[in-house]
């Protein structure tokens, strides 16, 4: 195809393919192909799985004059979905984008950037929510400027970021394929992925310049559908890998101590703290916000590296509430994978 | 704390020292040749964090103690009715914590929980290494 009759936004040379799968997804979709058309670094091709939408959202794809693949059958799975396109996939490069997801103009470029080493299976961004207005939203908008500033960051000295995200994330495909790409064998493919990346002796990279903006849930039966998918797929992921992980270094200590402190926070939120504060002294009820200062430093570090100090103090206590919230859901994935050995399969879409 | 995975503690403090030990890290790489000025605007930056968490942390518990805990909770002087003559080696340890401010508690159980689950980390590491190691030498 010569440069005249290629889709607009399309670029030779990148060697990158960009996989969105989505599912009725008709009201987002044009934003994020729009965004990732304005690339610096623009894809060869833009491949949006279909996945037996009933909103249109094919047909909007089709209007962007990028691929749309439709299977036989809804995958039932993101995961399906981006391994379904990985066969037309032609570049040494992949990159999945959740079509909720929008990308910062030079996202693509710079994550391609460390790619360059030959080493790297995969890279992963600086994830900001999109839209930060409700409570569910804006709490999200603190973890996330708490995680990516300062955990992710840490972790990629030591050269172990614990996943490459699954909202934004470049792959080398000779990786992938060794994979047999996205596997839905648990609710977090992108932490299985990651994980198995390890085990196969792949680096994984976080590039804290690349920046993505997915849409977050925005009320509370959102947040409980992703929190359950995410709670019960790092659970799944301890069982599945735990022999791997531990033979690996420093990811060993981040898992076991991740594992260790979801567990106990429940326990401590739940029960702990009330009855202290019951039986002893009301102010055992500080320990539900014992950690605040600390929190705040890298949370307003990153927001003023932004240039939002003013909405990631506004938001800040919304983080408190969602930290409950997130213990709750823990706490039953817990129960439910690991003491009563039902395990959650059905992929539930929630953002 | 990662997204959407709850914490109470031990994850802050883990990559809290974390931060500070690349420093040392990169002091070693610098010595050997291996280092840059990006990599030091990382280890900067991130240990940078890490003492801004502990400085407010400190400073934190330090206000609670002055206007919350010492008023509730008062630590009778127990060294002044001993003599160290008639102390044992476990009386002055329980004394000396006893004198500890009430608010460096959360601090000292996070500290030694976290000790404990990363040794036991390295022991699950090396149970499952071991086979595999005892194999290749015949064992």
């Amino acid at each position: 195809m010569t440069q005249a009759h290629r889709p607009p936004g399309t670029g030779m040379g990148t060697g990158l393919t960009v996989i969105v799968p989505a599912y009725n997804e008709a009201g987002v979709v044009a934003e994020t192909i729009r965004s990732l058309q304005g690339q610096t670094a623009p894809p060869e091709e833009i491949i949006v799985v279909d996945d037996c939408s009933t909103d249109g959202t094919g047909d909007v794809a089709r209007s962007f004059g990028v691929t749309v693949v439709r299977p036989p059958a809804n995958t039932g799975s993101k995961a399906a979905a981006q391994t379904f396109a990985l066969s037309r996939v032609r570049t040494p490069f992949a990159a999945a984008v959740d079509a909720d997801t929008t990308l910062a103009p030079d996202a693509l470029e710079r994550l391609l950037s460390v790619m360059e080493d030959e080493e790297v299976g995969a890279a992963c961004g600086f994830v900001v929510p999109r839209r930060v207005r409700s409570v569910w939203e804006r709490g999200r908008y603190v973890e996330y400027l708490f995680a990516f500033s300062f955990y992710k960051q840490v972790q990629d000295y030591y050269g172990r970021p614990l996943i490459s995200s699954g909202c934004l994330s470049v792959y080398r495909m000779e990786a992938l394929l060794q994979n047999g790409g996205w596997s839905d064998r648990t609710m977090a493919e992108d932490m299985d992925l990651t994980w198995s990346f390890y085990r196969a002796g792949w680096k994984v990279r976080f590039v804290p310049e690349a920046f993505c903006y997915p849409i977050e849930p925005y009320n509370l039966a959102f947040m409980r559908k992703q929190l359950k998918r995410w709670s019960h797929g790092f659970v799944q992921n301890v069982r599945l890998h735990w022999k791997d992980v531990a033979r690996t270094g420093y990811l060993r200590s981040v898992v076991a101590v991740a594992f260790w402190d979801a567990t106990m926070a429940p326990l401590v939120y739940f029960l702990f703290l009330p009855l202290l504060s019951i039986l002893v002294s009301p102010l055992f009820l500080i320990g539900y916000v014992i950690d605040a200062p600390a929190v705040l430093v890298p949370v307003l570090a990153g927001a003023l590296r932004r240039g939002e100090p003013g909405r990631a103090l506004l938001s800040y206590p919304a983080f408190f509430v969602l930290r409950l919230l997130n213990a709750a859901m823990m706490l039953k994935a817990i129960f439910m994978e690991l003491v009563l050995r039902r395990p959650f399969l059905v992929y539930e879409k929630g953002h | 704390m990662s997204a959407g995975i709850p914490g109470i503690g031990l994850g802050g403090l883990f990559f809290v020292i974390s931060a500070l030990l690349m420093l040392v890290f990169e002091i070693v790489r610098t010595l050997q040749g291996r280092s840059s000025a990006e990599r030091w605007r990382v280890v900067g930056y991130q240990s940078g964090l890490a003492a801004g968490i502990v400085f407010v942390t400190v400073g934190f518990l330090w206000l609670l103690e002055l206007m919350v805990f010492s008023q509730v909770f008062r630590v009778e002087d127990v060294a002044a009715s001993e003599t160290s003559a008639t102390r044992t080696g476990e009386q002055a340890l329980v004394s000396a914590a006893e004198l500890l401010p009430v608010s460096a508690a959360p601090i000292l159980v996070t500290l030694v929980l976290l000790l404990a689950v990363l040794c036991s980390a390295e022991v699950l590491g090396w149970v499952v290494r071991w086979p595999a190691k005892a194999r290749k030498t015949g064992g």
